[in-house]
């Protein structure tokens, strides 16, 4: 017997197309939106895709509000540090995961059923940090100049990261 | 340096965990870039960003190439650490480890 696991992104199709048939089954205004949303057709759904690093930030508000420490969530809600660690870089957990952490935190997928919002980089960080590289002066004006660079880079490319 | 109350038995059992998920005894050696891997933290060497900023990567790798180990920079939760690759392997480790 194969022990694959269906994929998130499946998942997530399913959960988007039980929405969708609720939706339907609502009221007429509703049906209107679904059918819109049927237009959109099914080519539309796979750019649709579970917001990760939304979900982290909703746990994280979780649990600063149970004051937890991140290896006290893995703990209670059974799910490995090193996977809340995975999220945090972005990455999707596994259905069993995600399962685990919205049984644990109260929160509902769909709420994170849309497009992420763009990871920008705050360009007060960057000012703060050249500010700092500058005024370090056993640095040296050249290595200064040439660690800013390098930090700005690092933030544009790990921006464009997905 | 005083360590709040708990941290090292906390800092013990993520340990044990990790190395646990990495298939690790507790005494085997730690390869930096395979943890790194495995908590989906990327790595980029700094001669790597030479297309993009040519005179940084030629003063740090080069000119001055002590002046810079490695960062990590962080945005919103997410991580990336540049690594200076001018150095040998065993101190990009050491810089890693932290």
């Amino acid at each position: 017997m194969s022990s694959e696991r269906p994929s998130l992104s499946g998942f997530m199709k399913l959960l988007r197309c039980y929405i969708s048939q609720r939706l339907l089954v609502s009221n007429s205004e509703i049906c209107t939106i679904d059918f819109e949303l049927q237009e959109c057709n099914w080519r539309r759904m796979d750019k649709e895709h579970f917001d990760t690093e939304s979900f982290y930030a909703a746990l994280d508000s979780v649990r600063i509000a149970k004051k937890l420490t991140w290896k006290e969530v893995a703990t209670e809600s059974e799910v490995s540090a090193s996977t809340l660690t995975r999220m945090a870089q972005g990455k999707r957990p596994d259905v069993d995961g995600l399962a685990a952490l919205l049984s644990w935190s109260g929160l509902k997928a769909e709420d994170f059923l849309k497009g992420r919002a763009p990871q920008k980089t705050k360009q007060e960080t960057l000012a703060i940090i050249s500010r700092l590289l500058r005024a370090d002066r056993e640095l040296g004006k050249e290595n200064a100049a040439a660690l800013d660079q390098i930090i700005r880079v690092a933030y544009k490319r790990l921006s464009g990261r997905d | 340096m005083n360590l709040r109350r708990g941290f090292k038995s906390e800092a013990n059992r993520i340990a044990r965990e990790v190395r646990r998920e990495l298939r690790l005894g507790l005494a085997a050696p730690l390869d930096p870039w395979k943890l790194a891997e495995h908590l989906g933290i990327p790595i980029e060497t700094l001669t790597s960003m030479r297309c993009d900023a040519p005179q940084a990567v030629e003063q740090l790798a080069k000119n001055d190439h002590e002046a810079f180990s490695a960062v990590a920079v962080f945005s919103g939760y997410r991580r990336l650490i540049v690594v200076n690759d001018a150095h040998s392997r065993g101190r990009q480790a050491s810089s890693l480890a932290p």
